[in-house]
């Protein structure tokens, strides 16, 4: 899809689901975009590939592992079968250097399944302002010309508004604003918890659009949203779409009801103002 | 948590396949609660649908989890057996800790049957299962259909707590013998009884991780066919819909990497074996 062109409204979190085949015995995934991803780059001494690693839940969440990720040729086979199946994807890169995400991202477009590539989403919960801008820049570069870019963003961030300035100077067309909780080492809390988060990361950022201080762009919330209540407190505080993740572990066909509720409001620009 | 219509009327979606894959949303009503040691059986009225006639042990049903009251992740239910009538419906059989939320409801909406099942030999032969504590749930349906097809069948059930042995009166009258221990030694029972019956042909086996892959090297030892349910229903986290990926175990030497709900949960116990070595 391109930059400009209206978000589906429901997205699935690309590293809370690991493997989409098990979502397709509950339902068609016909107008979702399917994660593939985090795609990494495999460095020597890095853990082996494969989903992230749950320590346990607790009252409201899980707390885990951030994901391992798949190495660029499972991201390719996982294309192929997303594209053998008429299935759109969302590509999404990591790197431990700022042109990382984006030599994966070009390899993926650029190959015989680059036409799945619907968009492309970078993580910079961990980026400051310039990094972001580097990040983004660098993917606008690799990978075709007005493609959805997506900046995954953590409303924990010091400086949400800067990175998320940053992200859209880079090239990014909307932003993923996550309510992860980082624990330290690597681990989060992930969950339904999490939902006043990100909210409040996405009330920042529309706040912070109001004052200009950010040329806005939608924002996708990602964390708390489990049904179609939450999905509305997501889009009442300035989301355009919400992004599920572990609430699929509990209930996966919470994917198909929160996205025929969302269907059912209309269009969210007659919501706003 | 309730959820406004069935995934296929969601958005008007059309289901690739519908035909042949019915919808696994079911709403069943708990009719019966029957106390059994540490465990509940409980019957569920389901709708009737041809699924349930192929519904074989080994499958497994998932209890969504309910996040707006802190429940993040679902549970999963053995299929404990299935009696299919066309005068007093269709009935599951699914067996719960003592005291489960479960057992107090009414009404309940459930995702299944999932999974790949334990497959009957095509013709009767002398069988040997092995289970630990509610992983037996499965094996008792499927001594049962061992049984009414003629084949002779051993027990070894282990459980750290005697109250933890599921119903082992009922498998007492179908097996032809039945070995209790604990769950450090279940290995060294099933080595026991396949030196001691030789024709014993095949072992179906069900625990945790290490359990079935301890008795899948101990049958592979014994030179007999092994079937496993490579899934752990006891852990505290898994999906059971092959979304998570906690329940991955590696196969084929490592080389890869079987999700268990999802390609299972019953595989050749080879695989798990040749894994580990």
């Amino acid at each position: 899809m391109q930059r400009g062109e209206e978000l589906p409204r429901v997205w699935i979190a690309p590293g809370a689901v690991d493997d989409v085949r098990g979502l397709l015995r509950f339902g068609s995934l016909d107008r979702l975009l399917v994660p593939v991803g985090p795609v990494v780059a495999e460095h020597a001494g890095a853990a082996a590939p494969g989903p992230a690693l749950v320590h346990g839940p607790g009252p409201g969440g899980v707390e885990h592992d951030a994901a391992r990720g798949i190495p660029l040729l499972e991201a390719v086979d996982r294309l192929r079968w997303c594209a053998t199946r008429g299935l759109r994807t969302v590509v999404v890169v990591r790197g431990q250097t700022p042109s990382e995400p984006a030599a994966l991202a070009g390899r993926l477009c650029r190959g015989l399944e680059g036409d799945a590539v619907g968009a492309v989403e970078v993580d910079l919960r961990a980026a400051d302002d310039q990094q972001a801008l580097k990040v983004m820049a660098r993917l606008r570069e690799e990978t075709p010309r007005d493609l959805l870019l997506l900046a995954r963003l953590s409303a924990l961030q010091a400086d949400l508004v800067g990175v998320a300035r940053g992200a859209v100077a880079g090239g990014a067309g909307a932003v993923v604003v996550c309510g992860s909780v980082p624990l330290g080492r690597g681990r989060w809390w992930s969950g339904p918890s999490t939902g006043a988060i990100s909210r409040s990361g996405v009330q920042a950022l529309a706040q912070a659009a109001q004052e200009q201080r950010w040329p806005p762009v939608p924002m996708v919330a990602a964390g708390g949203v489990h049904d179609p209540d939450s999905a509305d407190a997501a889009l009442a505080a300035g989301a355009v779409a919400v992004q599920l993740g572990t609430a699929l572990w509990a209930d996966p066909t919470v994917l198909w009801s929160v996205a025929a509720h969302l269907e059912g409001r209309g269009d969210p620009a007659d919501r706003t103002g | 948590m309730p959820v406004a219509g069935t995934p296929d009327e969601a958005l008007g979606m059309t289901r690739a396949g519908t035909a042949t894959h019915p919808s696994p949303v079911v709403e069943a009503q708990v009719m019966l609660t029957r106390a059994s040691g540490a465990y509940d059986v409980l019957s569920l009225s389901v709708p009737p649908a041809p699924m349930w006639e192929r519904t074989r042990p080994g499958q497994f049903l998932v209890l969504p989890g309910d996040p707006a009251r802190g429940r993040t992740l679902p549970s999963l239910l053995w299929v404990a057996g299935v009696s299919v009538d066309r005068i007093h419906g269709t009935t599951v059989d699914v067996v719960v800790p003592a005291g489960h939320p479960l057992g107090a409801a009414q009404e309940q909406r459930l995702l299944g049957p999932l999974g790949r099942g334990f497959g009957l030999p095509a013709e009767p032969v002398p069988a040997l299962v092995a289970g630990h504590e509610a992983a037996v749930t499965p094996l008792r349906w499927l001594v049962s259909q061992l049984r009414d097809r003629g084949s002779r069948v051993d027990a070894v059930l282990s459980a750290d707590d005697p109250d933890r042995h599921l119903e082992v009166g009922a498998l007492r009258r179908q097996a032809a013998s039945v070995v209790l221990t604990t769950g450090a030694h279940l290995e060294r029972a099933v080595t026991d009884r396949l030196d001691a019956e030789p024709e014993l042909a095949v072992v179906f086996a069900a625990g945790s991780r290490p359990q079935v892959r301890a008795v899948a090297a101990a049958a592979r030892r014994a030179g007999r066919a092994v079937r496993v349910a490579a899934l752990d229903l006891a852990e505290p986290v898994l999906c059971g819909t092959g979304i998570c990926g906690q329940c991955d175990v590696p196969v084929d030497g490592g080389a890869r990497m079987l999700r268990a709900c999802l390609e299972g949960p019953v595989v050749p116990g080879e695989w798990l074996v040749d894994a580990a070595g």
